[in-house]
């Protein structure tokens, strides 16, 4: 028999979001409590029972390379990051940001570009550094995990790489936007393996995305 | 008797030893007898012929060393182009087809350990010399009877062709440019609706229509008839109509399994030229082996054949086949070596050589 059609949510600012569709999706609202894993009847829908995973969000695409899960939700930051194995399904209607470069307002923006080094804050290297090496400047790399700003406004670096929303936390710590490196989306993401029941479930489950209001 | 005489950790390891073996031997046998003979695959080969042959992304996966004389040598890590420069010389010298079989240890270099393993043992048959609808299917049915033999009946036959999203998007894109297509055959392969929706838009209704199919996980068999509608005097109606017979033979002889077109087959092994297949547990979802046609590999080797082949995972094969298969019961004849080692170890000899099983028992292993 056929394994429950496993659905990887990520945990942090995506999670509301990503529950309330999933309910409209599904037709129903999962019940979490403080589980990790959801069971969803969703047998007459899909064909096929659903567990929700909840996880967070760098781990979403691990769980769904791997085959753990089926499909998942991640933003295309992490996608872009990581280049895990996986298909990237759609582009969902919400979580749009920009991954941005931001420094100090205080900062000379025209000689910063014409620095060949710099030092860079970041929670995604990969990206910074691909993005940087383009342009032909050097880079020390500080990985941070959290309050990436705060790398640029205390002197640590002196650029930021991170993911902006609105730019209002930029604007508040007294930064601002140089550039963007890319726009990025909220992706549902599928595992290459599958059997045909998931397949064709997950074909269900976008028909229904692709209608929903 | 000594505790350690019967030796349950080694009793253990040899399970799973003797469970591969197994394996092994009674797939070698299936294999020998519809006449795939067993090939020896070097361990080693030189770098530069196998990456002209599969390209540098995929050479790159293998492990790589220089000799004394600083020739640069790959260790066996992909059989099939092994083999293929190997024997490419009997596929020059006869010109009836040729089949091989190979069962060995091979090592790569892997980042997701879900799908495959740094080590692992590689299973495998090739075809070489008919490029027809027989030939392909005479590999799938090979692998499920080695499969099924096995044990294996939770299966499902996932079906597709290399080209056909590559093909979809040059012939039904407008306009017709190459990076264009380009575009929409990476959106396809991903099958990433948002982005074939956006890059189709100028494409008729139909040619639209038949890309969003396309991009599906599960479309039904009915695409095709569609795809090769769309462009019916050209290569695409070629590959889907190829495809949509082997699906139907596939459907007839796998008889019961699950059939499914599979439209994301992609060129993973860098030689892949036309139909991929892959056995996958119904359950999970797991691919249990995979094969397909390549016919632009034996060239390479200066070798004019088409050629199609598959592999078995092996490991992944062994976790659902009853460990029972090959398992040691423990009885033997116990001699203690403690007292007197020559006196146990000469009768120990004397019971084996009689076809009995003997265990010697030592009281300690001597480590401090």
């Amino acid at each position: 028999m056929t394994q429950p059609l496993r659905i990887a949510l990520p945990k942090g600012r995506l999670f509301d979001q990503t529950l309330a569709f999933f309910a409209a999706v599904l037709g129903q609202r999962a019940d979490l409590g403080r589980r990790l894993v959801v069971e969803v009847d969703t047998t007459a829908a899909l064909g096929v029972a659903t567990e929700l995973l909840i996880l967070k969000n760098s781990d979403v695409p691990v769980y769904v390379e791997h085959g753990v899960a089926q499909i998942g939700v991640v933003g295309s930051d992490v996608l872009d990051e990581a280049q895990p194995d996986v298909l990237r399904l759609l582009d969902l209607p919400f979580g749009s940001c920009r991954m941005s470069v931001a420094a100090r307002i205080d900062q000379d923006a025209v000689a910063l570009g014409r620095r060949e080094h710099l030092r860079v804050a970041t929670k995604y290297p990969a990206t910074a550094r691909a993005y940087f090496a383009q342009l032909g400047q050097q880079v020390d790399l500080v990985e941070l995990q959290g309050s990436v700003e705060l790398g640029a406004v205390l002197g640590l670096t002196d650029v930021i790489v991170d993911l902006v929303e609105s730019g209002r936390t930029l604007r508040d710590n007294g930064l601002v936007e140089l550039a963007t490196i890319a726009q990025t989306t909220v992706q549902i993401i599928a595992a290459r393996s599958m059997t045909h029941t998931h397949a064709r479930a997950i074909d269900r489950l976008l028909a229904s995305v692709q209608v929903a209001p | 008797m000594p505790p350690n005489a019967m030796n349950p950790a080694a009793a253990s390891l040899a399970d799973r030893v003797r469970s591969r073996r197994a394996f092994i031997t009674r797939a070698l046998s299936l294999l020998e007898r519809w006449d795939y003979p067993e090939a020896d695959v070097p361990l080693l080969a030189p770098y530069d012929a196998l990456r002209d042959a599969i390209g540098d992304d995929h050479a790159g996966a293998l492990f790589r060393f220089t000799d004394r004389e600083g020739r640069m040598l790959v260790l066996r890590g992909d059989v099939t182009p092994a083999v293929a420069r190997q024997f490419a010389h009997l596929a020059r010298e006869r010109t009836e087809p040729i089949r091989l079989a190979y069962a060995n240890r091979i090592a790569r270099i892997h980042r997701d350990l879900a799908l495959e393993r740094t080590e692992s043992y590689a299973l495998g048959a090739e075809l070489w010399g008919p490029d027809s609808l027989g030939a392909d299917l005479e590999a799938i049915v090979v692998c499920l009877d080695l499969l099924t033999d096995a044990g294996l009946a939770d299966l499902e036959l996932h079906v597709g062709h290399v080209a056909l999203q590559r093909l979809a998007a040059e012939r039904l894109c407008r306009p017709a440019d190459a990076q264009h297509a380009a575009h929409l055959a990476d959106a396809l392969s991903d099958r990433n609706r948002s982005a074939v929706a956006r890059l189709s838009a100028r494409a008729t209704p139909e040619a639209r229509d038949a890309l969003l199919a396309l991009a599906s996980l599960a479309p039904g068999p009915e695409i095709l008839e569609a795809l090769a509608h769309l462009d019916p005097d050209g290569p695409l109606a070629d590959v889907a109509r190829r495809l949509a017979e082997t699906l139907e033979g596939a459907r007839t002889l796998a008889d019961g399994l699950v059939v499914a077109l599979d439209p994301g087959a992609r060129n993973d092994r860098g030689y892949y030229t036309g139909l991929r297949f892959r056995f996958v547990c119904a359950r999970t979802g797991e691919t249990l082996a995979a094969g397909g046609r390549y016919d632009d590999l034996m060239p390479h080797f200066d070798a004019q054949c088409p050629a199609v082949g598959f592999g078995v995972r092996t490991e992944a094969v062994l976790e659902r086949i009853p460990l029972e298969n090959g398992r040691d019961d423990g009885a033997r004849l116990v001699f203690d070596a403690d007292q007197d080692p020559v006196t146990a170890l000469a009768a120990a000899r004397a019971e084996r050589i009689a076809e009995r099983r003997v265990g010697i028992g030592h009281s300690d292993r001597g480590v401090q």
